[in-house]
């Protein structure tokens, strides 16, 4: 019996994507078993749902879907103190971007995690993690470039605070 | 030097897809020929891109029709033939879930199954766990039915974890995982709950609240270290 067509779309789309998922999230969570983890959760929800369309699976669609598991799974206390332990910090990969001149560790992104809200963090993975530039953040987000720039702001005044860097000068990147 | 501004992650992975148009493909690519972080991130996707996608977790897809067969939880263990069942523990659904047709089921059982993941024989009956086990959950409850189910971790200092996503609306069957597996690490007794709730889902600060042996829908099973 054939598969329903939501079914065949998201196991099209792991094939495809799968391997560009599993990187991004090994990039936040630095761990490959929960990176695997994270990945096949949200798969397994998309095999489960009827409206999982091949138009919609695309890859920025489950970039962002990435995200937002990843900064969930941060935000379990037991999830954060074991990653603090045992994360691998070569998965991170070539930091390209910065928050002024610090690099968005796990240690920062776990505090982080702890500090902002969850659209100020997918715009920090978008724009630390991932790379993108504000403009691209804000086509892939729906959101304006205003906003980008308004959280990025916010982001970089927690990352002061939290690395005792006093408050002051310049703007977010 | 680095690069001032870099190639997204993402414009990366769909060049190497053969995603981007014409003109933007022929930008991304002259920007490689003269970045090296760039061109180093590029190639980490290529070399990446060798190794195997690990295959998706079996599902087990919901039925179409409501069954009134009940499977018993032994043998939705067996079903797990390469894991290690840890835990099975069968309850009964104080609140019944919505069938998929909106009627209301009643006399309906749940089975709440933890399986070692870390291909470690585990001979012995569950009850406990060694530190950095790995654990998925499995949710055995009537087909056709449908409910939002959550794992909460209580330990014995009073902390609460959830470390799996809340599965909304999940849809009923046999040995159905729940998304995500969990690590289960240190040195205490512990509690491992499956709560779960018909409707949207489940509201975490009450769980927190509340006492394990006080869950109104929930199986719990106590892990000791060993």
């Amino acid at each position: 019996m054939a598969p329903p067509p939501s079914t065949s779309a998201a196991s099209v789309a792991y094939e495809r994507h799968g391997r560009a998922l599993l990187r991004k999230a090994e990039r936040i969570l630095q761990s490959r078993d929960d990176a695997q983890d994270v990945v096949h959760a949200l798969f397994t929800d998309l095999l489960q749902r009827s409206d999982a369309s091949a138009e919609k699976l695309d890859l920025a669609f489950l970039y962002r879907a990435v995200t937002n598991r990843c900064l969930t799974f941060l935000r379990d206390a037991r999830n954060r103190e074991r990653i603090l332990e045992t994360h691998d910090d070569a998965l991170r990969g070539p930091v390209r971007t910065r928050c002024d001149d610090r690099a968005i560790d796990m240690d920062l992104l776990v505090k982080l995690t702890q500090t902002l809200d969850e659209p100020t963090l997918e715009v920090v993975v978008c724009r630390y993690f991932d790379d993108m530039t504000q403009d691209e953040i804000a086509e892939t987000l729906g959101i304006t470039r205003k906003t980008v720039s308004r959280r990025l702001e916010a982001a970089r005044e927690a990352v002061m605070r939290l690395s005792s860097i006093p408050a002051g000068g310049g703007r977010a990147r | 030097m680095s690069c001032a501004t870099p190639i997204s992650w993402l414009r990366l992975e769909r060049h190497r897809l053969g995603e981007l148009a014409a003109e933007e493909r022929a930008a991304v690519t002259e920007h490689l020929a003269a970045c090296a972080d760039c061109a180093a991130v590029f190639a980490r996707i290529v070399e990446d891109d060798a190794r195997e996608l690990p295959p998706l977790p079996a599902i087990t897809p919901a039925p179409r029709r409501r069954a009134r067969r009940f499977v018993p939880a032994a043998a939705a263990a067996s079903a797990l033939a390469l894991a290690a069942a840890v835990a099975i523990v069968v309850g009964r659904l104080p609140r019944a879930p919505e069938d998929v047709d909106g009627t209301r089921m009643k006399g309906s059982s749940v089975a709440f199954t933890l399986v070692r993941d870390d291909d470690a024989l585990v001979t012995e009956a569950g009850g406990t766990y060694r530190d950095g086990a790995r654990f998925k959950a499995l949710v055995t409850c009537p087909p056709g039915a449908k409910a939002s189910f959550d794992v909460a971790v209580y330990e014995a200092d009073g902390t609460v974890s959830f470390p799996l996503a809340q599965a909304v609306d999940l849809a009923c069957g046999n040995s159905v995982p729940l998304p995500g597996a969990f690590r289960v690490t240190g040195r205490e007794r512990m509690t491992v709950c499956l709560v779960w709730a018909s409707g949207e889902g489940l509201d975490r600060d009450d769980l927190r609240r509340t006492s394990p042996d006080l869950l109104p829908d929930a199986i719990c099973k106590t892990l000791d270290p060993e």
